[in-house]
C-alpha cells in the first residue's frame, strides 16, 4: 500500500467521523424521520476507494469511535458499539466491502445499477447487521426488528441517490482520486 | 463526601477496562434474574459517583439511545410482558452504563494507545503496525480540517440563500469531497517529499 493510498485511507476515515458531526436534514417527501448523513461515509468511501481501502477507512473510524474521539448516533466510546446502534455500525464496514466489490466487477455502471450497488451495501447489508444485533440485544422478534427499521427506508433510499450524485461530481472533479 | 476523585478507576489499564466490557456484555444475557440485572444497571451511577462525576453526566451519556430503548421497550412490552421488556431494557443501560464509565474515566490518548497496541497483535496476519500508526495519525490530522472545510463551504453556502434542497445537500457534500481530496493529495506528495518510503522500510 502507497503513501496516497494510505493518506486516502485516513481522509476517508475523518469524512465518516465528520458526517457524524453533520446534523441530521429533513427529507421534504418523509419529514418524519430525520435523514442522518453517516452511513453516507462508507457507502462512498467503498465506491471511491475500492472494497478493501474502504473497509480499513471504516476500520479508523471504529478505532477513533472506540478511543472516543468519534461519534455514532449520539454515543461515543465503547457505548456506541455496545447500544442499539452497535450492530449499524458494525454494518459500516459491511456496506463499503459490499459497494466496494460491486464497483471492482462493474466499474463503469450505469446509474440503476449505482442504485443497486449501493443498496446492496448501505441498505441490505447494513439493516441485517444492524437487525440481528438489535434482535441479540433487545430478544425482539425479526418481524418487530423489520418495522422499526421500515421507517428509515424512504431516508436511505434518498441518501443513496445522494450518494450517486456526488460519486459521480466527484469522479468528473477528481478521477485520480478513485482507486477501485 | 467526594471531594477528590479516587485514582483507582482512572488508574485501572484501559486494556483492562476494555476486556471487562467486553466479557461483560456477553455475560449479561445470560442472566435473566431482574434483581441482578437491576443492581448491573445501577452500579455504573456508583462508579460515576465514586469517579467523582454527577449522575446528570452519565445521564446526558446515555440520552441518545434511551428514546431507542424506550421504543424497544414498548416493542417488547405489547410483544411478550412487562417483565421481559424490563430485563431487555436494563440490559441495555447496565451495558451502556459501563460503557460510559469506561469512556469517562480512560482518557483518549490511553484508549488509542491500547488500541495500537492491541492491532500490533494482528501482524502475523497481515495486518502493518507503521502503515496503521500513519493512517492513524493522518487521520487525527485530518478531522480539524474536515470540520473546518465543511463549516465554510456551508457559512459561504447560507451566504448565497436559497432554500435547502437535496440537491444542494448533494452538490455541498460533492464540494466539500473534492476539497478533502484536493488537501490529501497535497498531504500525501508532502510525506513523499520527505522521503516517507513506507514500502521500503516495512520490508527491511
Amino acid at each position: 500500500m502507497t503513501i496516497r493510498d494510505i493518506a486516502a485511507i485516513a481522509l476517508f476515515a475523518a469524512f465518516i467521523t465528520a458526517l457524524g458531526f453533520v446534523p441530521p436534514v429533513f427529507v421534504p417527501f418523509f419529514p418524519a424521520v430525520p435523514l442522518s448523513l453517516h452511513s453516507m461515509g462508507p457507502i462512498l468511501a467503498g465506491a471511491c476507494l475500492g472494497a478493501k481501502r474502504g473497509f480499513y477507512a471504516v476500520a479508523l473510524f471504529w478505532i477513533l469511535l472506540l478511543a472516543g474521539l468519534a461519534f455514532a448516533g449520539g454515543s461515543t466510546g465503547p457505548a456506541a458499539f455496545m447500544g442499539p446502534m452497535g450492530g449499524y455500525i458494525g454494518g459500516f464496514g459491511l456496506a463499503a466491502l459490499i459497494t466496494g466489490l460491486a464497483y471492482y466487477y462493474w466499474p463503469h455502471p450505469i446509474i440503476a445499477q449505482e442504485f443497486l450497488f449501493m443498496a446492496v451495501g448501505g441498505i441490505i447489508a447494513l439493516y441485517a447487521a444492524g437487525i440481528a444485533w438489535l434482535i441479540f440485544l433487545t430478544k425482539i422478534s425479526l418481524t418487530q426488528a423489520l418495522w422499526l427499521n421500515a421507517i428509515f427506508l424512504p431516508g436511505d433510499s434518498a441518501k443513496i441517490i445522494l450518494c450517486i450524485f456526488i460519486r459521480r461530481r466527484l469522479y468528473r472533479s477528481a478521477p485520480h482520486a478513485f482507486r477501485v | 463526601m467526594l471531594c477528590r476523585p479516587p485514582a483507582f478507576f482512572f488508574n485501572l489499564a484501559p486494556s483492562i477496562k476494555l476486556a471487562a466490557l467486553f466479557a461483560l456484555s456477553f455475560i449479561l444475557f445470560f442472566i435473566d434474574n431482574i434483581v441482578i440485572l437491576a443492581g448491573l444497571a445501577a452500579a455504573p451511577i456508583i462508579i460515576y459517583r465514586l469517579a467523582g462525576f454527577s449522575v446528570g453526566s452519565l445521564g446526558r451519556c446515555l440520552f441518545p439511545a434511551a428514546i431507542l430503548a424506550l421504543l424497544l421497550f414498548l416493542f417488547q412490552f405489547f410483544a411478550t410482558d412487562f417483565a421481559a421488556a424490563g430485563r431487555a431494557a436494563l440490559r441495555l443501560f447496565a451495558l451502556l452504563g459501563f460503557a460510559a464509565a469506561v469512556t469517562a474515566t480512560t482518557a483518549n490518548s490511553a484508549l488509542l494507545a491500547a488500541l495500537e497496541r492491541a492491532l500490533r497483535v494482528l501482524a502475523p496476519f497481515g495486518l502493518k503496525p507503521r502503515q496503521t500508526a500513519l493512517a492513524l495519525a493522518l487521520t487525527l490530522r485530518f478531522m480539524p480540517l474536515t470540520r473546518q472545510i465543511w463549516h465554510d463551504i456551508r457559512a459561504a453556502q447560507q451566504a448565497r440563500g436559497g432554500a435547502q434542497s437535496l440537491a444542494r445537500l448533494g452538490l455541498l457534500i460533492s464540494l466539500w469531497l473534492s476539497r478533502l481530496v484536493t488537501m490529501q493529495e497535497d498531504i500525501a506528495q508532502a510525506i513523499e517529499a520527505r522521503g516517507f518510503d513506507d514500502e521500503e522500510r516495512e520490508d527491511s
